[in-house]
């Protein structure tokens, strides 16, 4: 797998346009979701997201594949990205607004409570600290791997386990709170 | 509760990207031209500087710059450095093919 990310890499660097629109159409929609569910509008997202991969092609010479997976690099400059906007943003836009959250729940026709659930996590997903929130987002919304994101946050893997531990309790009493789920 | 939380997190759709999202981004990163540049007959600018390669540079600097008086701020001093260079490697990698073709007349 590695081996891919080095031949990518290596291709998007010699200019290769084919190689990086691949590229971003098999990271868009996640890096796009991930920063939208972190800043909670659409249009600041679009600018983030777009923004990473512009970054990506502009330092891709800076990606090391014997440290870690492309997709690792890739969600650790968007990580970045998000936490600047939001530092810069200040703390009154640090939790993001629902509507924005909810914007592509599934069409109607799936099942009213599947629907339900999703927009009560949604809500609770939005009441979380930014911090908090990331961690949840990349390990069960993204499916990231715990040693994946104790990179992208570089922090050693133990506290990736305790900080998800106390998110997750944190997501679980809003969701009580709410008589969710 | 926490299967519950995991499945449903999972089952969380994906955002769609906006229309033209990947366009955008080739154009905004600049990629195309830096592909045409590379195409064109002056891509000997885009030099990939290996430490070696500065170094018979920076040589071939010294010995141009002794025989034909330019210097570093004159416009070609740099590209003729480096066709001086491309030059020298022809003609180094030239001389064992002929070496070799020289010693297998004389067998004959």
């Amino acid at each position: 797998m590695r081996i891919m990310d080095r031949i990518t890499a290596d291709r998007i660097k010699s200019g290769d346009v084919e190689a990086y629109e691949d590229l971003i159409t098999h990271y868009q929609s996640r890096v796009f979701s991930y920063c939208l569910r972190m800043t909670g509008n659409f249009h600041d997202a679009e600018e983030l997201a777009q923004d990473v991969f512009v970054k990506v092609f502009r330092h891709i010479d800076q990606y090391d594949s014997g440290k870690g997976a492309l997709s690792t690099w890739i969600f650790r400059i968007a990580h970045n990205n998000c936490a600047n906007h939001l530092r810069n943003q200040g703390v009154r836009r640090d939790k993001p607004g629902l509507e924005e959250m909810l914007h592509s729940l599934p069409e109607p026709g799936d099942p009213y409570r599947r629907v339900d659930q999703q927009a009560d996590l949604a809500s609770a997903l939005a009441g979380l600290e930014t911090a908090d929130r990331e961690l949840v987002l990349m390990k069960d919304y993204l499916d990231l791997k715990v040693s994946e994101i104790a990179q992208i946050l570089d922090i050693p893997s133990g506290t990736v386990k305790s900080r998800l531990h106390t998110a997750r309790a944190r997501l679980k009493s809003l969701i009580l709170d709410g008589d969710q789920l | 509760m926490r299967s519950d939380l995991k499945r449903i997190m999972s089952d969380l759709p994906y955002e769609k990207c906006p229309e033209g999202f990947a366009e955008s981004v080739i154009r905004r990163s600049g990629i195309r031209q830096q592909a045409a540049l590379q195409r064109s007959p002056s891509r000997t600018v885009q030099v990939n500087r290996s430490p070696a390669v500065v170094s018979a540079l920076l040589l071939a600097s010294l010995v141009i710059g002794n025989m034909t008086g330019l210097g570093p701020s004159d416009r070609n001093y740099e590209q003729l450095s480096f066709n001086t260079l491309t030059l020298s490697r022809q003609l180094a990698s030239s001389i064992p093919e002929a070496y070799f073709q020289y010693g297998r007349n004389e067998e004959k």
